[in-house]
């Protein structure tokens, strides 16, 4: 993952919002629309991504459905009832967390200071 | 262009060679790849040899670490739920019944006989019989019976059996009996746990 120390504590952040907007998703479209969204900048390893979902399905923020797609099964994730709370408390904390660092790095543009 | 069936086989083979057991996490990894391959437009002709460069990537390393990790987590989850069920009110009551069917034929010279020799083809079994398993029906339990390590049970036995000899000791003839008691239970719940995690699989798969 580029810049890996910046964005490895938002990664499980990243994850719940995908899924809470498109329902449920399977491990390589999660990295390939992560890829899409930032235009390439930000590449969601193998190794980062799946001991992320394993570990938000064993916390019960995820459930897994499994269904057979072209020849294979597939394992697509979405988000528990707990899950969506839990999205909607780390997107206001992530927002935070962005205001500080915005003030921090670049007070000038910060409202109100 | 989308893998057919035979390919798809052939990448879930190369992980069940490198270590993969557990058909749930074979097939995240499976789809994985297959769909990666799949978007690269990789054709029938070149499958074999892009499945092979891939096999020896550190793409795969890394994606093996995590599923690793993960088998090991399954693993553990199984050798927990077989350990649990020695203290559920079921589990104790089988164990109890178990000691007093094995202390009292025990009292019995040919009972203790029959006991110890179905102990012991129950135990060589166990060793060397799962080898000869139909090994994509039977894996799992040989893999659980690796896994909770009731071999061991195989050298205290072995101990309480010195007690032949000391006809007159008591404490000989209690570990024997605890021992072989705690043995029975212990392969029962592997059995148990086999069904469960047959009934689990396909569950998976409907």
């Amino acid at each position: 993952m580029k810049n890996s120390q910046l964005y490895k504590g938002s990664l499980n952040t990243i994850i719940m919002k995908l899924l809470e907007e498109n329902g449920r998703m399977y491990g390589y479209e999660i990295t390939q629309k992560v890829k899409l969204i930032t235009q390439g900048e930000l590449n969601i390893t193998e190794g980062a991504l799946y001991p992320a979902l394993h570990k938000l399905e064993a916390d019960g923020l995820l459930d897994v459905e499994v269904e057979k797609v072209d020849n294979r099964m597939r394992k697509y994730y979405k988000l528990t009832e707990s899950g969506v709370k839990e999205t909607v408390n780390r997107l206001s904390e992530l927002e935070e967390f962005i205001r500080n660092m915005q003030n921090l790095v670049n007070p000038k543009l910060s409202p109100g200071l | 262009m989308k893998l057919s069936a035979v390919q798809i086989k052939k990448i879930d083979d190369a992980l069940k060679n490198q270590g993969l057991f557990y058909e749930d996490v074979r097939n995240e990894v499976t789809d994985h790849i297959a769909t990666g391959f799949e978007e690269r437009g990789i054709d029938g002709d070149s499958f074999d040899e892009v499945l092979g460069q891939y096999m020896n990537s550190h793409r795969i390393v890394k994606l093996l670490a995590v599923a690793k990790s993960r088998q090991e987590y399954t693993d553990n989850q199984y050798h927990r739920a077989f350990l649990q069920k020695f203290i559920t009110a079921r589990g104790m009551l089988i164990l109890s019944a178990a000691f007093l069917c094995v202390w009292t034929l025990g009292k019995l010279s040919w009972a203790s006989d029959l006991l110890l020799t179905g102990f012991l083809f129950i135990m060589l079994w166990a060793m060397f019989g799962l080898n000869g398993m139909e090994s994509a029906r039977q894996a799992f339990m040989k893999r659980l019976y690796g896994e909770v390590k009731l071999y061991y049970l195989i050298a205290v036995v072995l101990l309480a059996l010195i007690g032949h000899f000391y006809t007159g000791s008591e404490i000989f003839s209690y570990a024997k009996s605890i021992v072989m008691s705690f043995a029975f239970t212990g392969y029962y719940f592997i059995y148990l746990i086999n069904l469960e995690y047959k009934r689990k699989r396909c569950l998976n798969f409907q």
